[in-house]
């Protein structure tokens, strides 16, 4: 776990709803906010640190699905677990394919609760690390010359030196004075993690089917 | 016959009147038709008329020389000196009454009588004259009308008790018109009964004088078979005596006799001619009694006011009874349309009990236990089941079949219990229910439930009516008010408004504009309305969605 303590933030338009669901995941140990409606969240935007939030799916001022919405528009991606005082079918299908992370029914049982939690918590940990690896990715390709990303997307593609070099019109040699600043500066040391890494930045290998076509 | 000149002689006073003025006096005597007597100062009579003798029963000679009381034995010592104020102050006395026995037993006879001065030339009073009218007749007919007129207002007056009688008090007003009947014809006791279809005789009501059994209410003695059996056949029963009673009655008239005390009675069958028979009898327990012909139907009037203030009650009781039956069937098919929300709002507060509970449990299990977190745990589980059982109750009282209720009621409460039972609905429907009420609001007289049903019932209407807009504007407002003389609830909705069809038509019953509805709802509700003594009306708002306004008038309690 990170540093900073998860939060679980709350909404819902209840008092009693919100101090009891309060109440008792603190009891468990988590942080907690708690919020009457969708604006003050969206105010309050996501926390450096891990977070979930609780919705109620039927909000005052806007339906939980659409809080949904406006939390993603805004850039606050938190996981969505969703409370319901109902078994709506068509609703909770509509919230897991908004990317709600559960739809738990009123009253919840606490192991229900804590699990559904402890889960989005974890898809935040990991959307949020897979996030960070992505961007440093991203800072060390921002750091190769125009000739360095152009033989890293040969190497990435399988080519070979010599194939580069006759691909580029340069010698070998300086193909591998290139590829050496390349591994350098994107701080791997084989093919293999390089290829792993420039997938997490999101670097276009479609010059490997043009090798397969080539061969 | 005397003549005059014979009295003159045998009295120096009359004899000082001239000749002309016996001779008028004379014929005075002759051919007047009421009796006359003439007395001397010493109130010896001097002489009296055919007339007089006829009606005394004895010849005209045998009074002169009598006294005054001897001529007229029944006068009192207060008509003896206002006779003698006659000779004192020679103004005549009129007026006076005797009841006597006079004449060959014809019964008691009433008379008028007068005395007037005779004077003299020197105005001096010589003798006066008894003048003796028989006015038997003309007091008998005139006690008749004055009988025919006290009972004609004793008639007036009772029915005039029984208009606009709230069936509560039905019976009182039944009971009480006996003890009015009992007094006006000074008997001892007076039932209303019902003769079944299947010829029993139940007593509905009765009233004794002080220190007679009253008649229990209920089916009559079996011994009393025989007079049972007479009422049942629309025969009256009447007797003075209890010798009266035929060979056949003998079992009652012992009943009578040893166990009851009656003394007389008089019952009336009063047939309506719809299988129901009332009968209306009074009786005597201190004395005999008769009762005479032409009480019979003066009895049968006041039975038939009597009955009929009962006949009427049973009908507004039964009609009352379907109406209250009515309004529950249609109450509870409005609460069935809210069973989700009514869930919902039940759940909610259960939610929160869970939560709070496993909170505790969990706290209590850590080291060092936060105690005062604890306790807020434990109170907000007592408000949460307090709040879930209220929606419990609430409901609950809205599916109850129950009888009708008035007590002193503030309609704010019943708005807001209502509005809260509707609370997801509105919610899930995107509504918004403003309530807009006037604090303090005083208190009407109303039936709680029925109240609630009036203002759901609106306010379900008002949100169908929203649903129907299809742009974004669906707002409800609910406002209480207080006027001179009535408290006034609205209900305005931005929905679709009301055409002039529907305004017209709105209150009828089974008229709706509704795929699923009854159409008894508008109907039911101003039903209940007016049956608390208010009125519901509706109008279109002048820029979107109608208003309902019902107004109940206040009590006289104090404002909440």
């Amino acid at each position: 776990m990170n540093n900073p303590k998860p939060i679980v933030f709350i909404v819902d338009d209840e008092l009693l709803i919100r101090t009891s669901l309060s109440r008792l995941l603190k009891s468990a140990g988590w942080q907690v906010e708690a919020f009457e409606g969708a604006a003050e969240l969206l105010e309050r935007g996501r926390p450096p640190g891990p977070a979930c939030a609780i919705l109620d799916l039927q909000l005052i001022g806007g339906s939980g699905l659409e809080l949904q919405d406006r939390l993603a528009e805004a850039g606050v991606d938190l996981p969505v677990i969703f409370l319901t005082g109902r078994g709506d079918v068509r609703s909770s299908v509509a919230a897991m394919k908004d990317g709600a992370v559960d739809f738990l029914t009123k009253p919840v049982d606490e192991a229900d609760l804590f699990a559904a939690v402890e889960r989005a918590l974890a898809i935040d940990v990991m959307r949020r690390s897979a996030a960070r690896r992505m961007a440093e990715c991203r800072q060390r390709l921002d750091t190769l010359t125009a000739r360095e990303r152009e033989i890293l997307e040969q190497v990435i593609a399988g080519k070979l030196n010599k194939m580069i070099a006759a691909d580029l019109e340069i010698a070998e040699k300086t193909v591998k004075v290139h590829r050496g600043r390349v591994m350098e500066k994107m701080q791997v040391r084989s093919v293999a993690d390089l290829v792993r890494l420039a997938e997490v930045a999101g670097v276009h290998v479609e010059s490997a089917d043009e090798l397969v076509a080539a061969m | 016959m005397q003549a005059w000149t014979e009295i003159s002689e045998c009295s120096d006073s009359v004899s000082s009147l001239k000749g002309d003025k016996l001779a008028q006096l004379d014929h005075l005597y002759r051919t007047a038709p009421i009796g006359l007597a003439l007395f001397d100062r010493h109130l010896r009579c001097l002489r009296v008329n055919e007339f007089l003798a006829r009606i005394n029963g004895r010849p005209v000679g045998d009074h002169v020389g009598q006294t005054l009381e001897q001529v007229l034995p029944k006068l009192s010592p207060q008509h003896m000196s206002s006779v003698r104020e006659v000779l004192r102050t020679k103004e005549p006395t009129i007026g006076v009454t005797v009841r006597n026995e006079l004449g060959s037993g014809s019964g008691h006879r009433t008379f008028a009588l007068s005395f007037h001065p005779l004077l003299d030339a020197d105005d001096d009073v010589i003798a006066f004259h008894c003048f003796v009218q028989d006015i038997t007749e003309h007091v008998r007919d005139t006690a008749a009308i004055h009988e025919r007129l006290a009972f004609e207002q004793f008639l007036a007056d009772l029915s005039a008790r029984f208009v606009h009688v709230a069936s509560e008090e039905v019976d009182a007003k039944v009971r009480d018109g006996l003890r009015r009947l009992v007094e006006f014809l000074g008997v001892d006791r007076g039932s209303l009964a019902q003769v079944t279809p299947e010829g029993q005789v139940i007593i509905l009501s009765s009233y004794a004088v002080g220190g007679i059994p009253e008649q229990p209410l209920g089916k009559i003695s079996d011994e009393l078979e025989w007079y049972v059996q007479e009422l049942s056949s629309g025969r009256i029963v009447r007797f003075s005596r209890l010798d009266e009673l035929p060979l056949a009655a003998e079992r009652c008239r012992r009943r009578f006799a040893n166990v009851t005390g009656m003394k007389s009675n008089v019952a009336i069958p009063i047939d309506f001619g719809n299988a129901s028979v009332t009968v209306l009898g009074i009786s005597t327990f201190r004395r005999e009694r008769d009762f005479p012909d032409d009480m019979i139907p003066r009895l049968r009037l006041i039975g038939e006011v009597l009955s009929n203030a009962l006949a009427r009650r049973d009908a507004d009781v039964k009609l009352r009874r379907m109406q209250a039956e009515l309004a529950h069937v249609t109450r509870v098919s409005t609460v069935g349309q809210l069973a989700a929300s009514i869930a919902h709002e039940i759940n909610q507060p259960l939610c929160s009990i869970v939560n709070n509970g496993q909170a505790g449990l969990r706290l209590l299990a850590s080291d060092s236990p936060d105690l005062e977190e604890v306790a807020g745990s434990l109170r907000d589980i007592v408000a949460g089941g307090k709040r879930a059982g209220d929606v419990v109750g609430r409901s609950h009282g809205l599916l109850q079949r129950r009888d009708l209720e008035f007590a002193p009621l503030c309609l704010n409460d019943v708005i807001r219990d209502v509005a809260s039972l509707l609370h997801s609905d509105a919610l899930i429907k995107r509504v918004t229910v403003d309530l807009d009420l006037a604090e303090p609001l005083p208190m009407i007289s109303g039936d709680r439930v029925q109240m609630q049903q009036v203002v759901l019932n609106l306010l379900v209407n008002a949100m169908d009516a929203t649903a129907d807009v299809d742009d974004g504007v669906r707002k409800i407002v609910v406002r209480s008010e207080a006027t001179d003389s009535h408290v006034r609830v609205t209900v305005s909705d931005s929905g679709v408004g009301l055409s002039a069809e529907v305004a017209r038509r709105m209150f009828e019953p089974f008229f709706t504009t509704k795929r699923s509805g009854l159409g008894m709802g508008l109907a039911i509700i101003q039903s209940i309305v007016e049956s608390h003594g208010g009125r519901l009306w509706a109008r279109p708002n002048p820029d979107r969605g109608a208003s309902i306004t019902f107004e109940i008038s206040r009590g006289s309690e104090q404002s909440s």
